[in-house]
């Protein structure tokens, strides 16, 4: 069953042109037919829900959006129920520029090509794992025992932290992107808990650097020659 | 008969996504932070036109340029 069952229900949408709702289950289960409709109505629809939000809905309208920052920010990613003050940022995915391509900038020589390639040996012993852990099952539900680790436990291995707590990741990903959308004191509790969980990761690297991903941004500097903030 | 190919990629644009590099790695490749340039001076040998217009096309940043000498 998918978690909108233990969401605090929206009302249903009768109207999806004018009163669109990307929360809703028949959404969340099979958006192409909505999509249609909506892309057939306007290249960009409006909904009262979410304190009011706008959604392009053709490739020209989106890719407009997206390439005109001076219009529109990237500063909030998530369409939620509530807007509450932005206290925490997520560069480089929720800078706009002139602050974006440092951030991002910073990001770029562990994800390069050649880095990757360097990855690829735990990563495939990564994937090895998982499969072990099914394959005498002879089925799996793919997403569930298999795709949804890989990536959250190849992060964690280049961070340094212990790849079981990809399991976390998870957790947060779903409490904040999802389970957060409507639910506010969920997604502060799961912000406490990561915000939490990272700075003990950085308080010890303060004490014994390693060479791992955290170690190297906190050694990054920025353009004024300082030290990032944590 | 249309003229001979270059490629450039526009430095202040190209973010470091890559998609060039992997697509037409004897067009493009990438600097030690993995910012994109263009291999020599970007003339495109004969028969990797349709590579050049492929990386162009798939530049999430539109930073590369094709041009036709």
């Amino acid at each position: 069953m998918s978690d909108s069952a233990i969401m605090p229900e929206h009302p249903p949408v009768l109207d999806w042109v004018h009163d669109f709702d990307h929360t809703d289950p028949r959404w969340t289960e099979d958006p192409f037919p909505i999509w249609e409709v909506l892309r057939s109505a306007s290249p960009v629809v409006h909904t009262k829900r979410f304190l009011g939000c706008y959604m392009p809905t053709t490739y020209e309208a989106v890719k407009e959006i997206a390439y005109d920052t001076e219009h529109f920010s990237s500063r909030r990613v998530i369409v939620r129920d509530a807007r509450p003050e932005i206290t925490s940022r997520a560069p480089p995915i929720t800078s706009d520029p002139p602050e974006h391509k440092p951030a991002k900038q910073l990001l770029l020589p562990p994800f390069t090509p050649d880095a990757m390639k360097k990855l690829e040996p735990r990563v495939r012993a990564i994937c090895n794992e998982l499969i072990d852990g099914f394959i005498a099952d002879g089925k799996c539900d793919a997403a569930a025992r298999y795709t949804k680790h890989v990536p959250v436990r190849a992060i964690a291995h280049m961070l340094g932290i212990p790849e079981k707590d990809g399991d976390l990741f998870i957790k947060w990903i779903h409490e904040i992107l999802e389970l957060g959308i409507k639910d506010d004191q969920i997604l502060m509790q799961a912000v406490r808990e990561m915000t939490g969980y990272f700075a003990g990761h950085v308080e010890q690297r303060r004490k014994q650097p390693t060479d791992d991903l955290i170690s190297a941004l906190m050694q990054a500097k920025g353009k004024d020659g300082q030290p990032l903030d944590d | 008969m249309s003229g001979k190919l270059k490629v450039h990629v526009n430095q202040d644009k190209c973010q470091g996504h890559a998609r060039c590099k992997s697509l037409a790695p004897d067009l493009f490749d990438l600097d030690e932070y993995g910012n994109a340039h263009e291999i020599g001076d970007g003339s495109v040998p004969a028969g990797l036109e349709d590579k050049a217009y492929l990386a162009q096309s798939n530049c999430p940043e539109i930073a590369i340029e094709v041009t036709e000498e």
